[in-house]
């Protein structure tokens, strides 16, 4: 839990603008000391801009980001980028392709050579690249420019780090061992981090904390599974996984109902219990099929991904997505089904 | 004609166009060298202090001028800038020679600037009585030079600036750099692979220039060719000069390999936006920078051009200009078009064939572009005399009279030297088209039967039709503007309209052939509107 006592930066109500168009809009959001910030959210929703704000690249038109009670940037005070102590890596890991991966490292280091080479040294091998030392960039894979980057940002001790996309140029089997070992730096360091991403994936691997950015603004923000399982906007519900939506209402029971599943056994939150008629999104693991000769629902498509089975099932009028784990025994295209709903916490939604 | 054949057909023209090179390195070794012991004795360690002065200065005008509006274009937002990244090109388009002239006139004891001073405070001084700068020197010759070959500079570093993008520059200063710190230690050593680049095509552009250096009397390793060639008639002691030149070049290009070593410059991005927007005193400085840039270099002189054109009436009887006029243009329409030719050969072989030393005929036929281009007519001269000797001792055993010059001493000469110099010109432009056209155009049509010409003259002389024109027309007007390889090679009493300039400014009339230096300008322009288009230019 955040307290004013451990919260290192601050973005209170910060409105931006890029060429003339408004990109945030009074954005609001704190970082605790040691924690790990996702601001997760779709191409053009204004994420990179907010983590160029707190670099100091981008000014503000209102609102203000202080960094540990002092202030960073205002409508009329920018401290200069170099003299925040914030290092920012970018998706390109923008390597300085002039220079080895040990002069990369001591770049940004103020100390005497000797005391700058042992510096820079002792972070390569926390990184675990200290047998490439003098090779340039160019000659690194993509997982090692990403670790040389991660050293070279921590080198300054920065007061924040700030990452951009950092995983998405990362072979995919690399990046989940990346991520753990980074995230392990990071910790070991006590440094906050800002992390932008549009994978959920990574957020949830990476980050203690999450925050979704729609338009400019942060739409929810909490832990991976408040944002998972009570999502507060059905962007993000979506874009937390894909789902099934149905119309619902409400029975006296305080459990949802739906013409063509019955009565669910998911319960309706207190502030939802009064409206008539709900929009709810169920995910594919909340459901489950059950062969049944007499079924009312049938099989019309699947997709194996590995971990799971995805079975599109009509049921009615409507279709259904439904997953199940893959090392269960498959069923046909063309069977009949029951589906059946889990338990579970309803996320629901005004009808619009 | 199959693959094989194709691929000869390159390989023999890319041969012939690098003969002139490879005899000027065998002729330096010729044992005929009492000329240039003399040379060495008497006036040549003078010249090459002046040359190495004279580049020098020049290298570090350009640095001064191209460097700073290079990066105020790329990286800044101020007033004008629109104006001013297409604006600050065309300088390219003056003579170098004309821009000493108009200059020359300018600030000279009896010119307007001077005469004004005098009127200002004393009316009856005489010259020499009061101190006022001489232009007619050596550094007076590399402001001249630097003002018209800055925008080659300007143009490479402008691009490399551009495609280091923000990033770098962003995390640097994230890291506790301020921004002059980041281009002192990020910007500049990236962009100088770049930079050399430019600096060598300027230097080759010093190295061989004489219009302008021969018209201020300063003496240079250019001045010593022409006086080794045309005064003595020493093939070879010109020969051994032109080496001591690309040596020079060749060295600087070395030490810069060298020194980047196993680095590698990959950053490449497009679309950036301005990294720093400046405001008062700084957006005002920038663009008065950029302003004086463009109005020394190519506004002034043109308006003095222009008013030279009205005040002079004797333009109007030179019936001389039009017959230079047509026989300029014949020669440079030839040349380009075999010019153009050639890299469609080049281009289309490379293209067909399955061999990664397809590429070489056209990488082989273009170094000459770096080559000055006093050393490269030098270097035509000697295998053509050559010839010309072996040739006429043939006729004459045979029992005929001997035919004398007739590739030297003709306009064969000069149409061989242009091809030589401006193959990479065309060779650029049609190579960049031919890479535009998908490979499965070449895998439909051969699978439909056709032959390597069909394809080549249904599908992609059609297809390329736009760049072959554009080739065509980027070395015509090179051809037009070059001075000295047609001082230099040009048959007795055959002047081409930059050596009929630059007869006028040598003889200090150029207000006689203001319009014909104007045509000179206009036809420069082109390539810089070209240039703007495109937004980029290899050098």
């Amino acid at each position: 839990m955040t307290t004013d006592s451990n919260i290192a930066l601050h973005l209170n109500n910060i409105s931006v603008s890029y060429q003339h168009k408004p990109v945030l809009d009074k954005l609001s959001l704190t970082i605790a000391d040691n924690e790990i910030m996702c601001l997760l959210g779709q191409s053009g929703s204004g994420k990179t801009t907010a983590l160029k704000s707190i670099a100091g690249l981008l000014p503000l038109r209102n609102g203000e980001i202080t960094l540990n009670g002092e202030c960073l940037s205002s409508a009329k005070h920018c401290v200069m980028p170099e003299q925040r102590g914030i290092s920012i890596i970018f998706q390109d890991f923008a390597l300085f392709p002039h220079m080895t991966v040990l002069e990369n490292v001591c770049f940004g280091i103020k100390a005497r050579a000797q005391v700058a080479n042992d510096k820079a040294s002792a972070l390569l091998a926390l990184v675990k690249m200290s047998d490439y030392k003098s090779v340039y960039p160019s000659e690194l894979s993509g997982g090692q420019q990403q670790r040389v980057a991660i050293a070279r940002a921590l080198a300054t001790d920065p007061k924040v780090l700030l990452l951009d996309e950092p995983f998405s140029n990362v072979d995919h089997h690399l990046k989940e061992q990346l991520m753990l070992d980074i995230r392990k730096v990071l910790k070991q360091h006590h440094t906050p981090a800002v992390f932008v991403t549009h994978s959920k994936e990574e957020a949830f691997a990476f980050a203690d904390k999450l925050a979704f950015m729609e338009s400019g603004k942060v739409i929810q923000e909490g832990i991976a599974e408040s944002l998972y399982f009570e999502p507060n906007s059905a962007s993000l519900a979506e874009s937390m996984g894909e789902g099934n939506w149905l119309e619902v209402s409400v029975t006296e029971d305080k459990l949802t109902h739906c013409p063509y599943l019955g009565t669910m056994p998911t319960a309706v939150p207190d502030e939802q219990q009064h409206s008539s008629t709900l929009h709810q999104f169920i995910r594919p693991n909340q459901l489950i099929l059950e062969a049944n000769p007499t079924g009312n629902a049938e099989i019309i498509d699947q997709a194996f991904n590995g971990e799971s089975r995805h079975y599109f099932v009509r049921l009615d009028k409507i279709e259904l997505r439904v997953s199940a784990v893959s090392n269960t025994k498959s069923l046909p295209n063309g069977a009949l089904v029951d589906v059946t709903v889990l338990p579970h916490q309803a996320i629901l939604f005004e009808s619009t | 004609m199959n693959n094989k054949k194709w691929l000869i057909l390159a390989w023999a023209t890319s041969f012939c166009l690098i003969l002139p090179a490879l005899f000027l390195l065998a002729q330096s070794f010729a044992s005929d060298t009492e000329l240039f012991d003399h040379l060495w004795a008497t006036v040549l360690t003078d010249y090459i202090v002046n040359t190495l002065q004279l580049v020098s200065l020049v290298l570090i005008f350009s640095v001064l001028f191209a460097i700073p509006v290079a990066w105020l274009v790329a990286m800044c937002d101020f007033p004008g800038k629109r104006y001013f990244q297409w604006l600050l090109m065309l300088p390219l388009a003056m003579p170098a020679y004309v821009v000493a002239y108009v200059y020359t006139d300018l600030f000279d004891f009896a010119g307007p600037i001077q005469r004004a001073l005098r009127a200002l405070f004393q009316s009856d001084v005489a010259v020499g009585q009061y101190w006022f700068f001489e232009i007619r020197n050596v550094p007076g010759a590399a402001v001249m030079l630097a003002l018209v070959l800055y925008p080659y500079l300007y143009l490479i570093a402008r691009t490399a600036f551009l495609e280091q993008g923000a990033h770098l520059l962003q995390v640097s200063r994230s890291l506790g750099q301020s921004p002059w710190q980041s281009f002192k230690r990020v910007a500049v050593p990236l962009c100088r692979p770049a930079i050399v680049v430019g600096l060598v095509f300027i230097g080759a552009e010093a190295l061989g220039d004489f219009a302008t250096v021969h018209y201020f009397a300063v003496n240079t390793l250019t001045t010593a060719v022409y006086d080794s060639w045309l005064g003595h008639g020493s093939l070879s002691a010109a020969a051994k000069i032109s080496i001591l030149m690309l040596i020079g070049v060749m060295a600087i290009l070395a030490i810069e390999r060298w020194q980047r070593g196993r680095q590698r410059y990959y950053h490449k991005y497009t679309g950036q936006t301005a990294l720093f927007r400046l405001s008062g005193w700084q957006a005002q400085g920038a663009s008065a920078y950029c302003a004086l840039l463009v109005f020394a270099g190519f506004i002034l002189p043109a308006l003095i051009l222009v008013s030279y054109t009205i005040e002079s009436t004797s333009f109007n009887a030179d019936s001389r200009l039009g017959v230079v006029l047509l026989q300029t243009a014949w020669l440079a329409i030839l040349a380009a078009v075999i010019t153009t030719a050639l890299a469609i050969i080049f281009s289309f072989t490379n293209r067909i064939s399955r061999q990664a030393s397809a590429a070489l005929p056209s990488k082989l036929s273009s170094m000459s572009y770096m080559m000055p281009s006093t050393v490269l007519a030098i270097a035509v001269l000697i295998p053509m005399t050559l010839f010309e000797i072996k040739f006429n001792d043939l006729w004459v055993w045979l029992g005929f009279d001997a035919p004398g010059l007739f590739l030297s001493g003709t306009v064969f000469a000069l149409v061989f030297a242009f091809v030589v110099r401006f193959q990479a010109v065309a060779n650029g432009t049609i190579e960049s088209s031919f890479l535009a056209v998908s490979p499965s155009l070449d895998m439909a049509a051969k699978s439909m039967g056709k032959s390597n010409q069909q394809l080549l003259f249904s599908i992609h002389i059609p297809l390329i039709r736009k760049s072959i024109f554009t080739a065509v027309l980027l070395v015509f007007i090179e051809c037009m503007k070059e001075l000295p390889a047609a001082l230099l090679l040009r048959p007795f009493n055959f002047d081409t309209l930059a050596t009929y300039v630059y007869q006028y400014v040598s003889d200090e009339q150029l207000e006689q052939a203001a319009f014909a230096a104007i045509l000179i300008v206009l036809a420069g322009l082109y390539p810089v509107v070209r240039l703007t288009q495109t937004g980029e230019r290899t050098t």
